[in-house]
C-alpha cells in the first residue's frame, strides 16, 4: 500500500496534520481535541448515529458528523460552537428521556459513557418530558443482561456482533421510536444464536448489556486492571482483569477489534464464575483411607518417601508424571526437570500429549524434511482467507475467537467454507457445505478431495493418499456431487486456510493429518495454510519444551503417578488408566475433582490467577499471565512446590 | 410473436404500422375505461363489465371496448372516455354500471353525448393544466404498441444513434430538469457526477417508494406510462456509461403498478428494447423491479439502495454520495419516476420546448396530487411556478361546503403548511421553501377552518416518529418529544415555555439528523409555529382549539366555538325531551338576550357542527330562539343568582350587547352599575342597525328590561365627553363598549350630494322612527350585513329597485348567508365585481352612480381575490338614492388619552382581558374588534365584568370568563339512536312571504314551532357524550 498523503486542515483554528483518508474525528483525535463521541468506536464501522460529533466545516450547508466526514486538505472546520454546544447538549437531554435511564441503581453508573457526558455538559435536568417506555429486560443469557431502559441505540453492541464476532446475533428490530436492539428475530439472548463471546457488553458505553458476574461488584476505578492472558485455550486472548479486594471482578478483552483482543464466554465470564471446590490445603488418607488435610511437610515427606521407595523396588521408571498443558513454561520446565533428572524417570507426559505425538508423526510423513509444528500459520492467516476448510471441530464451541475469525473472513472476504465432521457439529450448518462422512471415514474423504483437487489443477504431483472418488462415496456414505462440489470450490480457492481440531486430533492418526496436509499443499501450492486448534493454553508450549515428546508413554506400566493438574477441569483421557493402575498417585490440583478423590496426596495448587508465567499460543506467539490475585493462605506455587519437593529428594 | 426491433428503420416501420392500427380504431367508437388503482377501487371494472355486457347483446360491431389508466380526478371516478368519430372526446364521470344502458343507447347508438354526467373539459380544472408527464394516461399501459405509435423510443432511438453520452447530458442540463423527488436537484449535474466516477460498472435506479400521505402521483405513471420511465432510464444509462442494469424500487403498497412496470420490461425485452445490442447498437441495458416493503424512509436515497442490497432500509451519513458510492458501492444514480418519465421527452422533443412551461428557474410541469378540503381533488399536471392560489381555486375548484381555505400542506409530512396569506406564492422549489415548506414530490393537501394546525403538526409528527428508521438520536428520540409536547398543548396542558423548548428542539433535529427524514421532520411545527403561532396561543393560554378539533379542551365543538361557550348540546338535548323552560333557564346561564340572539346570530356553532358530516348541521340558533320564544311567551322568569352588594360604583360606556350583558354581570356580582347611552335608545347596534323584521323592538325592549331590573342605572342621551370624569364622579372602572356607529365614505367624487347616505345612519333613523327620504332607485355599496340590511329596508321604504354593489364575487360577501338569500328573494339585485367610481348629481341630487366593472385578480392577504377595475368597463346606472355601507369605526371622540387608539380607529384592548393602557379602563365589542355579530359583544361584556370584578377585587387579571354560581340544569345524557342518526335534511323555520314582506316591517322569520323543534333536535349528535376515553 501506498504511503497516505499529508494533509493539514485548520480545526477551531489552529493548523493540525493528518493523513489523507482520515475522517475529521480521526484527526481531531490525533491532535488532542476533544470531540465527544456515543456511536463511535474504533475498530467499529462508523455510522454518524448519535450526532454528538457534529461539526461546523466551512462551505458545508449543514452541519457534518466529524465521526463520518472524510478530512481533506485546506479543510477548515470548527468543534465546538455555542451552537454546536447546544445540540449536544439538547441530543444529551433526549438521550436522556427517551427511555429510563435510572443511574442510581444502574450497573454502569460510574463506567458509564452517557453518565459521563452528562456531568460533562452539566446536564442537571432535562427539559423535555420523560417518555418512561415499557422495555423489556432479557436475562435468560447466563451471564448476560440486556436492559433496554438503559440502552441508547449506539448500536456498539449490534456493530460488535456482526463486524467483530461475526455472528450477526444482534440487529436493530423495528424502527423509528420503537427501535430495539434484538437477538436473532427478536428472540430472548438465551434463546438465540448468541455465542456469549460478551463482546457486546464490552462495547457498550451505558448499562444496557451487563455481566451478571460483575455486575455491582465495583467500578473500574476501585479496583486495578491487570493486563494478562487467558491460557483457557491455544488461542491466547490478551485480558484485561479487574480486581478489587483480592477478587476478579471482571474480565475484559484488551481491544475488541485487535488480534487477540477479543474473548469468548470462557475467557470472559467461566473464569469469574467458577464455583468448583477449591484445594486449600494438602491432603492425605487417614488410617481409615479417608483424606485428611496435613502440613506441608507431612505431605512433603510422604511423597518423598513413596518416590525413594518405588525408585529402589522398581526402579525410576515406576513413576510417571503428567502436567496440565494449562501450566506455564515456567511450571512445565520445573515438573520436567524434576521429573526426569531429579526423579529420574522418563515416563513424562502431558494430559493431551499422545495427540501431538501423532500430529507431529503425520507432519514429518508429509513434509519428510523433519518439519514440526512451524509449518502451521497463524490464526490471522484465516482472516485473509477466501476459502476456510474445517476439519473436525467447532470452533465456535472449543476455540470461539478463532471461530470469530472464519465468521468475519465469510463476512469482509466472503470467504467459503466448507466444513467436515462426522460429528454432530452446529458449525457445519454455517458452512456453503457440510461434508458428514460415516465415522472414521474422514482420511478417505481427505484423500478423495486432495486427488480431485490434484486433477483439477493438473498437478503433476501424485501421491498414494488418493482415493478414489467411488472408493469414498462407499465408504462415507456423501452423495457424490457433494463432494464434487466441495473439490471444486478448494481447487477455486486463491487463499485456503485448512483449520482443524479435536475431532482430528483426537483420533491421533498420523495419516489422517498427513492427507490433510497434502490436501492444503495441493490447493494452495504457493504455501499452505494450516492451523491446529489445540485445546489447551500451553499445549504449544508444552510440546516445544520436550515436555510431551516421550513416544515410549504407552509402554508405561507406572506403580506410582505425579499429576500436576493445577487448575484443568478433570476429563478422562488415555492417562487415566495409568493413574488407575497405579499404586500411589499424587495430585496437585486446584480444585477438588474425581481424580483428587481418589489420590493418595493431594497438594493444592494456585489458579490461573494466582500465577504468573509465560505462554505459547497454538500459533506460537509468546504470551505472559500475569499473577492477579493472592492465593489462599495454604497454596503455594506450583513452581516452589516442586523445588521443595526436589530438594527434599 | 415479437420481433425485436434491431435498427431505428425497424422501429419506425414498427411504428407506422402500429399507428395504422390505431387510425383504423379511431374510425370507430372507442370506449376507455380508466382502470387506475383508483379507478379500480372506485368501480370502473363493474362499469367496464357493464359496457362490455350492454355493448354485446346490441350487437355494437362499431364499438371497441379498450382499458386506460388514471387521468387524475379521483373525485369523480370511475372515469370512461368515449371517443367518437363525429362527436369527438367526451369524458363522462362518477359512473355506476346502471347508467351504462343509458350511454349506450344515447351516446354509442344515437350519437348524443348525456351531458348531464360529462367532465367539463372546459373548465379551469382541466385549461388551466398541461398535459405531459400524464399525456399517456389514455393509452392502454400494457400495450407496448400504443406506446410506440405515440413516439415511443423514439428518444431512445436518437440518443443512441444521434447523440453521444455527454450530448444527452448537456440536453438534459439544458432543459433545466430539477429532481422531481423534491429536492429539486439538477437531474444533469447528478448524472455528470456519476458519469465522471470511476468504476466499470455503474447503476440507474428509479425512485418509486412514493410514501407521502396523500402523494400518488408517481403511482399514476408508474401504472399508466411505464414505457416512458423504461425509455428514460435506458437513456440515462447510455448517457451515463458503464451502466448495464437498472433498478426500479416501487413499494409493494402499488401491486398494480408493479405489474404494469414488470410488464412493460417484458415487453421491451421482447422487442429488444432491453438486453443486450438494443436497437442494433452494442448498447447494453436490463431493468429489475424491486418491490419495497413499505418503508416510508425507503425512499430517502441511501435506505433505498440499502434495502436493494438486501439490508436494513436505514440511511446512512454522506459523504460518500450515491454518484461516487452507490448500490454495491458502485457509482450510482438514483431519480424520481417523474425525473425519468420527463428524460424521453427532453430528448425527442429537445430542451427548448422542454423548457418552454414554467418558469426561468423551474422549467417544466410538475403533477401534483390535490387532496384534503378540496372539490375537485385528484392528480393534476401544471406548469411550475404556477401560483398556489390558481391551483386551489381555479383548478381545485375551492373548498367543498364554502368553507373557508386555511392553509396547504406541500410536500408531505416533511414539508411545511402555507397560510391563506401567500396564494400568489408560485409553486416551486425557491418560493415554497422560502415559506417554510417544501416542494416534496408532490402532495398538495388543502386545510380549511375546520383543521387546528397544531393537530395537524400533530399528524405529520406522528407519521415520521412511527416511520424513521430509528438511528440517530435528533429524528429517533426529538420527534417522539416534539410531539409530546404538542399533545400537551392539545390537551390544554401546554405553557408557553414548552413553545420555546418545542421551537429549540424543532430546530436542532431539523439541524442535526442524519438523513433528509429527519432533517425535514420538524417542518410542520416550524411552519405551523411560523404561520399559525397565535393558534398555539390559543391552545396554550385560553385552552381554546380555534378549529374545535382537540377533543380534549371541549365538550362538543358547537359549544366550543361559540364565543360565549352556550351549552348547545345541552340545550338542543332539553328542546328534545320537551324540557323548554330548562333549554331556556340553560341558555340564560351565559346569555342575556336570548331572544335577539336566538334571531340574528351569524351562529359560528352551526359551523362546527359534526352533524353537517352527515348531512346539515343543526339548527342551533333557531332552537335558542324557540326556546327562548317559549319562555316569554309563557311568562317563565329566569331569575339569576344575585352575590351581596357592594360600594363600588364602574360605569359603561354604551348600551349595547356589550355593554349591557357587563351591566348585568357587574350587577349580579354586586356593584353599583351605571349605563351611559348617548342615543335615546338602549341596545346599541341591536337596537339601531338591525331592522325591525329581523329583531322585533319589542322583543329586544324586553330582554333589556330583565337587565334593567335587576338595577342597572341607565341614562339615555347622555354622552360621555371623557373617561377621567367618571373616575372623577367615584367611579371604580369603566368599560367602553361605544361601538362603532360610524360610517366609512367611499371616498369617490360626489359623494356629498342629496341622496347619498350612510348606512349606518340610514338605519339608525329608520331605526329611531324617523322616516329618511329615500328615492324609488337604490344603489348599496358593499357586502356586509348593513348592506343588506340597508337595501332590505330601503325596499320596505317603497324602493322600487334596489341594487347590491359589491366589488368582489357573491362567495365573498361578508354577510351572513342566510340574509343574502332573503334579499336575493325579495328582489334585490346582487351586482357583483363591480366598483362605484363617482356619484352622478344634477342639482345636487343624485341621479346616478358610474361604476366600474371589477376582475378577480391575485390574492390578498386575506386569502381573497384583489379586485381590479377592468379598463374602459364603465357604467351608469342611474339611480336616486346611493346608501354606502363600506365599512363602520367607533367614534372614539370623547377619549383623550391613557386609552390608545389603533391605526384603524379602533380602541386598543388586550383581547382576552379587555384592558386597556389605563387602569381601571376596559373595552371591548365593536369598538375594539370592529364591527362583529351581537354574540362577540355579549362575549366581550361577560369578559369585560370578569376584569372589571377582579381588578376591582384586586386580583390578577384572567383570560378565563367566570361563570358561577348558577344552579345546575340536569341535561339528558341519552345518544341519538341510530334512525336519529340517519340522513335527514335540516328543518327550516316558516318564513314570511315575500310578498308581504316588502310592504311592512312584519317579521320575517318565525319561531320553529314544538314539533318542528324537538324533531330537530333529534338530529343532534350529542357530541358532548362521552363515548369511551380518548388517547
Amino acid at each position: 500500500m501506498s504511503e497516505r498523503k499529508e494533509i493539514t486542515l485548520t480545526i477551531n483554528g489552529n493548523q493540525v496534520k493528518g493523513k489523507e483518508g482520515d475522517t475529521i474525528l480521526e484527526i481531531c483525535r490525533a491532535n488532542d481535541i476533544y470531540v465527544p463521541t456515543l456511536c463511535y468506536m474504533e475498530g467499529l464501522s462508523y455510522v454518524g448515529a448519535c450526532r454528538l460529533c457534529v461539526v461546523e466545516i466551512e462551505g458545508e450547508r449543514r452541519i457534518n458528523p466529524a465521526c463520518t466526514y472524510p478530512a481533506r486538505d485546506g479543510q477548515v472546520v470548527k468543534t465546538h460552537t455555542p451552537n454546536l454546544e447546544k445540540y449536544r447538549r439538547l441530543i444529551l437531554e433526549l438521550m436522556f428521556t427517551e427511555r429510563n435511564h435510572h443511574c442510581f441503581y444502574c450497573v454502569a453508573s460510574g463506567d458509564c459513557e452517557l453518565q459521563a457526558l452528562a456531568y460533562k455538559y452539566q446536564m442537571d435536568h432535562a427539559r423535555y418530558p420523560y417518555t418512561f417506555p415499557s422495555l423489556p429486560t432479557d436475562t435468560l443469557n447466563e451471564y448476560l443482561v440486556i436492559d433496554h431502559n438503559r440502552c441508547i441505540l449506539c448500536g456498539h453492541c449490534v456493530r460488535t456482533c456482526g463486524e467483530v464476532v461475526g455472528n450477526h446475533t444482534l440487529d436493530f428490530g423495528r424502527r423509528g421510536w420503537r427501535t430495539l436492539v434484538v437477538a436473532d428475530l427478536n428472540q430472548p439472548l438465551g434463546q438465540s444464536s448468541c455465542i456469549t463471546c460478551g463482546a457486546c457488553e464490552q462495547a457498550c458505553p451505558t448499562g444496557a448489556i451487563f455481566s451478571k458476574a460483575s455486575a455491582y461488584r465495583g467500578r473500574t476505578s476501585e479496583g486495578q486492571t491487570i493486563n494478562s492472558l487467558c491460557s483457557l485455550c491455544g488461542v491466547g486472548c490478551e485480558t484485561k482483569v479487574l480486581v478489587k479486594d483480592n477478587n476478579v471482578i471482571r474480565i475484559d478483552g484488551t481491544e475488541l477489534a485487535g488480534p487477540k483482543g477479543q474473548l469468548c464466554i470462557k475467557g470472559r465470564f467461566q473464569q469469574v464464575y467458577n464455583e468448583n471446590q477449591r484445594v486449600t490445603t494438602p491432603m492425605m488418607r487417614d488410617r481409615a483411607g479417608a483424606l485428611q488435610p496435613a502440613s506441608w511437610d507431612e505431605a512433603f515427606k510422604l511423597i518423598v518417601d513413596k518416590i525413594k521407595d518405588y525408585r529402589e523396588r522398581y526402579g525410576a521408571v515406576s513413576i510417571a508424571g503428567y502436567a496440565s498443558s494449562l501450566c506455564p513454561n515456567e511450571t512445565l520446565e520445573i515438573f520436567s526437570k524434576f521429573m526426569r533428572k531429579t526423579v529420574g524417570t522418563s515416563y513424562l507426559d502431558t494430559l493431551d500429549g499422545s495427540s501431538y505425538r501423532a500430529m507431529a508423526k503425520g507432519i514429518s510423513a508429509f513434509s519428510k524434511n523433519g518439519k514440526g509444528m512451524e509449518i502451521e500459520s497463524p490464526l490471522e492467516a484465516i482472516l485473509d482467507a477466501d476459502c476456510v476448510l474445517v476439519v473436525g471441530s467447532n470452533p465456535l464451541e472449543t476455540h470461539p475467537v478463532a471461530g470469530c475469525y472464519i465468521l468475519r473472513a465469510r463476512d469482509r472476504k466472503k470467504a467459503n467454507l466448507i466444513v467436515i465432521d462426522s460429528r454432530p457439529n452446529n458449525f457445519g450448518f454455517r458452512g456453503d457445505i457440510w461434508l458428514r462422512p460415516n465415522e472414521d471415514t474422514e482420511d478417505a474423504l481427505i484423500g478423495t478431495l486432495a486427488g480431485l483437487i490434484a486433477k483439477k489443477i493438473k498437478s503433476a504431483e501424485k501421491t498414494l493418499r488418493f482415493v478414489s472418488l467411488a472408493k469414498a462415496v462407499e465408504l462415507t456414505g456423501i452423495d457424490k456431487t457433494m463432494i464434487q462440489q466441495a473439490a471444486n470450490i478448494l481447487s477455486n480457492a486463491k487463499n485456503l486456510v485448512v483449520v482443524y481440531g479435536d475431532g482430528v486430533l483426537e483420533k491421533k492418526s498420523p495419516k489422517l493429518i498427513a492427507r490433510l496436509l497434502d490436501l492444503a499443499n495441493l490447493a494452495s501450492p504457493e504455501g499452505m495454510k494450516v492451523i491446529s486448534l489445540k485445546p489447551k493454553g500451553n499445549s504449544r508450549g508444552a510440546w516445544e519444551l520436550g515436555v510431551a515428546n516421550q513416544n515410549g508413554m504407552a509402554k508405561a506400566k507406572p506403580k506410582m503417578v505425579y499429576v500436576l493438574m493445577c487448575d484443568e477441569e478433570f476429563e478422562t483421557g488415555d492417562w487415566v488408566s495409568l493413574v488407575d493402575q497405579s499404586e500411589f498417585l499424587v495430585i496437585q490440583a486446584s480444585y477438588r475433582s474425581p481424580l483428587t478423590d481418589c489420590a493418595d496426596v493431594v497438594l493444592p495448587s494456585p489458579i490461573w490467577a494466582e500465577r504468573k508465567g509465560k505462554y505459547v499460543s497454538l500459533d506460537g506467539k509468546v504470551g505472559h499471565s500475569e499473577k492477579v490475585l493472592e492465593p489462599p493462605a495454604d497454596v503455594q506455587d506450583d513452581v516452589e512446590v516442586i523445588n521443595k519437593l526436589a530438594k527434599k529428594l | 410473436m415479437a420481433k425485436r426491433l434491431m435498427s431505428v428503420e425497424e422501429l419506425n416501420k414498427f411504428k407506422a404500422v402500429a399507428q395504422k392500427k390505431l387510425d383504423e380504431r379511431a374510425k370507430k367508437i372507442q370506449v376507455k375505461v380508466h382502470l387506475g388503482t383508483c379507478g379500480i377501487a372506485g368501480g370502473a371494472k363493474f362499469v367496464q363489465e357493464a359496457f362490455v355486457k350492454e355493448v354485446a347483446a346490441r350487437k355494437l360491431s362499431n364499438v371497441i371496448i379498450t382499458e386506460a389508466a388514471c387521468i387524475g380526478p379521483c373525485e369523480r371516478e370511475p372515469v370512461v372516455t368515449v371517443i367518437h368519430p363525429q362527436k369527438g372526446r367526451v369524458i363522462y364521470c362518477n359512473l355506476t354500471p346502471e347508467q351504462v344502458p343509458t350511454i349506450v343507447e344515447k351516446h354509442l347508438i344515437k350519437s348524443e353525448p348525456v351531458t348531464e354526467w360529462l367532465l367539463d373539459l372546459e373548465s379551469p380544472t382541466f385549461k388551466l393544466q398541461h398535459i405531459r408527464i400524464m399525456h399517456n394516461q389514455d393509452i392502454d399501459p400494457m400495450s407496448i404498441e400504443e406506446y410506440i405509435a405515440r413516439d415511443g423510443y423514439q428518444a431512445l432511438a436518437k440518443a443512441l444513434t444521434q447523440m453521444k453520452p455527454d450530448d444527452v447530458i448537456s440536453e438534459v442540463t439544458k432543459a433545466g430538469l430539477r429532481g422531481r423527488g423534491g429536492a429539486g436537484f439538477p437531474t444533469g449535474t447528478k448524472w455528470s457526477f456519476v458519469r465522471r466516477a470511476v468504476g466499470d460498472e455503474k447503476f440507474v435506479v428509479c425512485n418509486g417508494d412514493e410514501g407521502d400521505p396523500g402523494a400518488y402521483m408517481n403511482r399514476a405513471v408508474l401504472e399508466g406510462n411505464p414505457h416512458s420511465i423504461l425509455e428514460g432510464m435506458a437513456i440515462g444509462a447510455y448517457a451515463i456509461g458503464n451502466v448495464r442494469r437498472g433498478y426500479a424500487y416501487i413499494r409493494a403498497e402499488y401491486p398494480l403498478a408493479i405489474e404494469t412496470f414488470n410488464h412493460a420490461l417484458e415487453q421491451a425485452r421482447e422487442y429488444g428494447l432491453l438486453g443486450k445490442n438494443i436497437l442494433g447498437t452494442d448498447f447494453e441495458f436490463d431493468l429489475t423491479v424491486f418491490p419495497g416493503a413499505g418503508a416510508f424512509v425507503c425512499g430517502e436515497e441511501t435506505a433505498l439502495l440499502a434495502s436493494i442490497e438486501g439490508k436494513r432500509g436505514n440511511p446512512r451519513q454522506r459523504p460518500p454520495f450515491p454518484a461516487n458510492k452507490g448500490l454495491l458501492d458502485k457509482p450510482t444514480t438514483l431519480n424520481n419516476v417523474e425525473s425519468w418519465s420527463n428524460i424521453p421527452l427532453i430528448i425527442h422533443h429537445g430542451a427548448d420546448w422542454w423548457g418552454s412551461a414554467g418558469s426561468e428557474q423551474c422549467k417544466g410541469t410538475k403533477t401534483f396530487c390535490l387532496v384534503g378540503k378540496i372539490n375537485n381533488s385528484g392528480l393534476i399536471e401544471v406548469p411550475l411556478s404556477t401560483p398556489l392560489g390558481q391551483i386551489i381555486f381555479d383548478i381545485g375548484g375551492g373548498i367543498p361546503g364554502g368553507k373557508k381555505f386555511k392553509a396547504i400542506q406541500i410536500g408531505g409530512p416533511s414539508g411545511g403548511c402555507i397560510p391563506i396569506g401567500h396564494l400568489n406564492t408560485p409553486v416551486d422549489y425557491e418560493a415554497v421553501t422560502k415559506l417554510g415548506a417544501i416542494m416534496g414530490s408532490g402532495g398538495l393537501i388543502v386545510m380549511d377552518e375546520n383543521n387546528c394546525m397544531v393537530d395537524v403538526a400533530k399528524f405529520f409528527l406522528q407519521f415520521t416518529r412511527d416511520e424513521a428508521c430509528g438511528k440517530c438520536t435528533p429524528c429517533r428520540a426529538g420527534i417522539p418529544k416534539m410531539l409530546e409536547i404538542l399533545s400537551k398543548i392539545t390537551q390544554g396542558k401546554g405553557s408557553m415555555e414548552d413553545l420555546a423548548v418545542l421551537s429549540e428542539l424543532a430546530e436542532m433535529v431539523g439541524s442535526a439528523s442524519l438523513c433528509g427524514l429527519g432533517q425535514t421532520a420538524p417542518n410542520p411545527v416550524l411552519s405551523t409555529l411560523r404561520h399559525f403561532h397565535a393558534e398555539y396561543e390559543a391552545h396554550i393560554i385560553d385552552k381554546h382549539c380555534p378549529a374545535a378539533v382537540c377533543q380534549p379542551l371541549f365538550k362538543a365543538p358547537c359549544q366550543h366555538t361559540c364565543p360565549v361557550e352556550l351549552d348547545c348540546p345541552g340545550y338542543v338535548s332539553l328542546i328534545k325531551e320537551g324540557k323548554y323552560a330548562d333549554a331556556y333557564k340553560l341558555i340564560r346561564q351565559r346569555l342575556p338576550f336570548p331572544m335577539s340572539v336566538g334571531r340574528v346570530c351569524d351562529h359560528p356553532c352551526e359551523v362546527k357542527c359534526r352533524r353537517a358530516q352527515v348531512d346539515e348541521s343543526v339548527s342551533i340558533r333557531d332552537l335558542k330562539r324557540m326556546a327562548a320564544d317559549y319562555a316569554y311567551e309563557h311568562g317563565i322568569e329566569f331569575v339569576p343568582p344575585m352575590k351581596p352588594r357592594r360600594p363600588e360604583r364602574v360605569a359603561i360606556v354604551g348600551a349595547g350587547p356589550a355593554g349591557l350583558t357587563a351591566a348585568y354581570e357587574l350587577v349580579r356580582e354586586g356593584y353599583n352599575v351605571t349605563v351611559f347611552e348617548s342615543l335615546p335608545v338602549a341596545g346599541g347596534m341591536m337596537a339601531v342597525a338591525i331592522p325591525e323584521y329581523r329583531l322585533p323592538k319589542k322583543i329586544l325592549q324586553a330582554e333589556i328590561d330583565n337587565i334593567l331590573k335587576l338595577g342597572v342605572e341607565l341614562k339615555l342621551n347622555t354622552k360621555v365627553n371623557d373617561i377621567d370624569s367618571l373616575f372623577k364622579e367615584g367611579y371604580k372602572a369603566v368599560f367602553i363598549s361605544c361601538g362603532a356607529h360610524k360610517g366609512d365614505k367611499m371616498g369617490i367624487s360626489g359623494e356629498d350630494v342629496e341622496g347619498v347616505f350612510d348606512a349606518i345612519e340610514y338605519l339608525r333613523e329608520l331605526n329611531l322612527g324617523k322616516k329618511p327620504r329615500i328615492g324609488k332607485k337604490v344603489a348599496v355599496v358593499g357586502g356586509g350585513n348593513s348592506a343588506i340590511d340597508a337595501a332590505r329596508d330601503s325596499l320596505r321604504q317603497g324602493a322600487e329597485e334596489v341594487h347590491i354593489l359589491y366589488r368582489r364575487e357573491r362567495r365573498d360577501m361578508p354577510a351572513i348567508d342566510e340574509e343574502i338569500e332573503a334579499a336575493e328573494n325579495e328582489g334585490i339585485h346582487v351586482d357583483c365585481l363591480t366598483a362605484p367610481t363617482k356619484v352622478l348629481s344634477q342639482g345636487g341630487k343624485v341621479t346616478g352612480l358610474e361604476c366600474i366593472r371589477m376582475e378577480l385578480k391575485g390574492f390578498d392577504s386575506s386569502g381573497r381575490r384583489t379586485p381590479q377595475p377592468v379598463k374602459g368597463s364603465e357604467y351608469t346606472i342611474a339611480v336616486d338614492t346611493v346608501i354606502e355601507a363600506i365599512g363602520q369605526r367607533p367614534d372614539t371622540s370623547f377619549i383623550k388619552d391613557g386609552v390608545k387608539i389603533a391605526k384603524g380607529g379602533t380602541i386598543t384592548a388586550d383581547p382576552r382581558t379587555l384592558a386597556t393602557d389605563q387602569p381601571g379602563v376596559f373595552a371591548g365589542g365593536d369598538a375594539v374588534t370592529g364591527p362583529k355579530t351581537v354574540i362577540w359583544a355579549v362575549s366581550a361584556g361577560q369578559r369585560a365584568a370578569t376584569s372589571i370584578n377582579r381588578y376591582l377585587q384586586g386580583k390578577p387579571l384572567s383570560p378565563f370568563v367566570e361563570r358561577d354560581g348558577y344552579e345546575p340544569i340536569e341535561i339528558p345524557s341519552i345518544a341519538p339512536t341510530e334512525e336519529e342518526v340517519k340522513e335527514r335534511a335540516r328543518m327550516h323555520p316558516t318564513e314570511l312571504d315575500t310578498k308581504e314582506r316588502k310592504s311592512s316591517f312584519k317579521e320575517v322569520v318565525l319561531a320553529f314551532r314544538p314539533a318542528e323543534g324537538r324533531e330537530e333536535a333529534s338530529r343532534c349528535l350529542r357530541c358532548d357524550l362521552e363515548v369511551g376515553g380518548e388517547e
